[in-house]
């Protein structure tokens, strides 16, 4: 998808027509609208994502009032007007128009009766013939679907949303779904469920009656699991619902008066508590690899105290070191003559000495044995001493840990106490709803774990009933023909398993580098984002050998959004440009696309210095970049870095009807043009003029 | 040996049946996923499967 031009009619405070293009040349990849506080950039924004999708983004104020004040003012009671939005982009090779348009019309009481909002798409074929088709949200579904929207068209005041637990799940989808993953799951989930099950239908009833009960068996336990899957989704919307209420009462509880300062040093404190507990898990994990690989060495002393007792027994008795070899002896026995000259007659001294010497070196082997024996087991008990050194380490960090997670406890206790004791009844009321929803969390997390187990269980059922399913033979043809169809889908069922798991491991080691490495060209902390295999997003220090979680502030986080989501577009557009390439060789492809990146404020709460890192990094992040700034984000350190990849720069020239408001202006490249100034007609309005 | 070639082999290492079963579910999946009300996807594998399988 590469976008090429917009154009608005009456949409917010843009009056009138107003049209603007996008530069998307190989070097110029940058468009960027300056736009002071309230002059309408949020809005801009909105406008494209209403117009693909009708809806809004968060920060958008009164999404309901989509036409222009003044163009309503414009027309009598009675009569029409018309608010609308016209995106133009490219995709696969075809040049797209997607226009949504709302129409109202205006009441004796001087309010508007809106119409149902209208969606045409038009589109130019491979044939040069235009056409229209019938469903144009399907169309735009597939070019960007609608779930996958706020990757790419973001408010960056905010996008550090995406970094936060809250949104995991929707991170793992996101990634799925743009990088082609979510075609495998489906497959899977297809052909090993209901067409599997069809096969096996018909061999039941053209095969042999002996399998009629484990395809009864099969067939229930399938039902079972079926039922507990879909209460188990049940109960994730549910928490989903709870934890959204949930926060709402957290945004409440934050705008009363004498709760706020609690609220936010409560949430501070929940952050660190989730950071501890995620160090907790960290360390226990350790412990644990560290025991099951060397675990045996805390058992080895008494046996390594009972070698040196044998040893020092054995060396007491003078059987080691021996000093001579068996062969040396045997050969000196042999030929009857000792090395001093001495004849060997058996039954004399020297011979019998000599014979005492036989025995003695026929120890040598055995020393051998023992002085290997000893080396050991002096290795062992180093590598004992250092396990109880790593062990006590552990559990050292794991007490502190649990100490300080102890003391936030303690703490969030005392915020509670506060709350319900010293606050308003507003409060209160506030903390004992919050309260009862963290019970129903808690509850609702309960039944979803019970509900895991069980599936596991049936899951394991069914899994041996397969096995006997296989076993079992079928004696006619169209039976043996269903039997082989059943097979060729569970092998197919398998493969794809496995290609799944590979897929999603080498989409998640990808995306982590790519994170990793936008990361570190922006941030100059020591740390190094993750993706989990749970994909969530982490920060990990860096730099020594602990390796831990930390506590990202609200920057960093922007700045880990930032880098993931580039990391997604970076990785779905190398994607496509394989998938072009004709993929693996084998017909399987991941395809990728090739996705903008529309952008308000980006630098939201960043400093000087992440702003300028941010923006060296902003036309590397996407093949196609749009950027909404005031003159306090964009101007300075921002476009000396971005200038030489803007393609096109305009400015909204913001109406204000209030007189006494001051008029300024924007220069930029020696020009200076209208940023604010005063209304001729006492209306707000806002011009797009390209500098 | 990188995941892509762990994917092919696994693929290679598949009977010709699955393996083309598997590229066209593949390709059939991709083709619904936008659909919001998609033809049944059950009734095209089967008879996909029907017609690999004979």
């Amino acid at each position: 998808m590469r976008l090429t031009g917009v154009t608005l009619q009456n949409f917010r405070q843009f009056h009138g027509t107003q049209s603007f293009s996008f530069s998307h040349s190989e070097d110029k990849t940058v468009t960027v609208f300056f736009g002071a506080n309230g002059s309408g950039k949020t809005a801009l924004l909105n406008a494209f994502v209403w117009c693909l999708y009708g809806e809004s983004t968060p920060a958008f104020e009164r999404p309901e009032l989509i036409i222009s004040h003044r163009a309503v003012n414009e027309v009598g009671v009675g009569e029409q007007v018309v608010g609308r939005v016209t995106v133009e982009f490219e995709h696969q090779g075809r040049e797209y128009t997607v226009r949504r348009s709302i129409r109202a019309e205006k009441q004796e009481t001087g309010g508007l009766l809106y119409r149902d909002p209208t969606l045409e798409v038009r589109f130019i074929d491979e044939g040069g013939e235009t056409r229209t088709p019938r469903n144009p949200q399907q169309v735009i579904e597939q070019t960007l679907p609608e779930r996958l929207y706020n990757f790419f068209f973001f408010d960056g005041e905010r996008i550090e949303e995406l970094a936060k637990p809250d949104a995991y799940e929707e991170i793992e989808d996101g990634i799925k779904s743009i990088l082609g993953i979510t075609v495998v799951e489906r497959s899977i989930r297809h052909l090993g469920g209901e067409v599997t099950r069809r096969f096996e239908k018909s061999f039941r009833e053209k095969g042999q009656a002996n399998i009629e009960d484990i395809l009864n068996r099969l067939d229930s336990a399938r039902e079972e699991m079926t039922r507990k899957e879909e209460e188990k989704n049940e109960q994730e919307d549910n928490l989903h619902a709870l934890k959204e209420e949930q926060k709402a009462v957290n945004r409440r509880l934050r705008n009363v008066e004498d709760a706020s300062e609690l609220q936010e040093r409560r949430e501070e404190r929940e952050s660190e508590r989730r950071t501890v507990e995620s160090n907790i898990r960290t360390e226990k994990e350790n412990l644990n690899d560290l025991l099951s690989e060397r675990g045996h060495l805390a058992f080895v002393e008494g046996l390594l105290h009972k070698i040196d007792g044998l040893l020092e027994d054995k060396r007491r008795k003078g059987e080691i070191p021996s000093g001579i070899k068996r062969q040396f002896v045997l050969e000196l026995l042999e030929k009857g003559t000792c090395i001093c000259g001495t004849e060997l007659v058996e039954g004399e001294t020297a011979y019998e000495n000599m014979l005492f010497w036989r025995e003695r070196a026929g120890l040598a082997d055995a020393e051998a044995a023992w002085l290997s024996t000893q080396g050991e087991a002096k290795n062992f008990r180093g590598r004992r001493e250092e396990l109880i050194g790593r062990l006590d380490d552990h559990i050292t960090n794991l007490t502190e840990f649990r100490r300080k997670r102890k003391r936030i406890n303690e703490e969030l206790d005392e915020i509670k106490e506060k709350i319900d004791t010293e606050g308003s009844e507003e409060a209160k009321d506030l903390e004992a709803r919050r309260d009862k929803l963290s019970e129903a969390v808690a509850e609702t997390n309960r039944v979803i774990g019970g509900l895991e187990r069980d599936l596991k269980e049936v899951r394991e059922r069914i899994g041996e009933l397969e096995d006997e399913r296989d076993e079992a033979e079928a004696e006619d043809e169209a039976a043996r023909q269903a039997q082989r169809r059943v097979r060729v889908c569970n092998e197919a069922v398998r493969v794809l398993k496995k290609v799944y798991e590979l897929r999603v491991d080498e989409v998640r080691e990808a995306l982590s580098a790519q994170i990793r490495d936008t990361y570190d060209e922006i941030s100059f902390k020591p740390y190094m984002p993750q993706l989990t295999e749970d994909f969530h997003l982490e920060l990990r220090a860096v730099g020594s050998e602990e390796d831990r979680v930390v506590a990202a502030s609200t920057g960093e986080n922007q700045l880990l959004s930032l880098s993931f989501v580039s990391g997604v577009a970076a990785l779905a557009r190398t994607r496509y440009e394989q998938s072009k390439d004709g993929g693996s060789g084998l017909g399987i492809s991941f395809e990728g696309e090739i996705f903008p990146m529309v952008m308000d404020s980006p630098f939201g709460n960043l400093d000087t210095s992440y702003k300028r890192e941010v923006a060296r990094a902003i036309p590397r992040l996407a093949p196609q970049t749009v950027v909404f700034v005031s003159k306090s984000q964009g101007l300075g350190p921002v476009y000396e870095e971005i200038e030489p990849f803007v393609g096109r720069k305009y400015v909204i020239e913001y109406e204000t009807p209030k007189t006494t408001a001051e008029e300024e202006t924007l220069s930029l490249g020696g020009k200076e043009v209208p940023y604010i100034r005063h209304s001729q007609d006492g209306h707000e309005c806002a011009y797009l003029r390209e500098i | 040996m990188s995941k892509q070639d762990e994917i092919r082999k696994e693929l290679e290492g598949a009977s010709d049946e699955a393996r083309e079963l598997i590229l066209r579910t593949l390709t059939l999946e991709r083709r619904n996923l936008h659909y919001k009300r998609p033809p049944d996807i059950n009734d095209q594998l089967e008879a996909m499967v029907e017609e690999i399988v004979k």
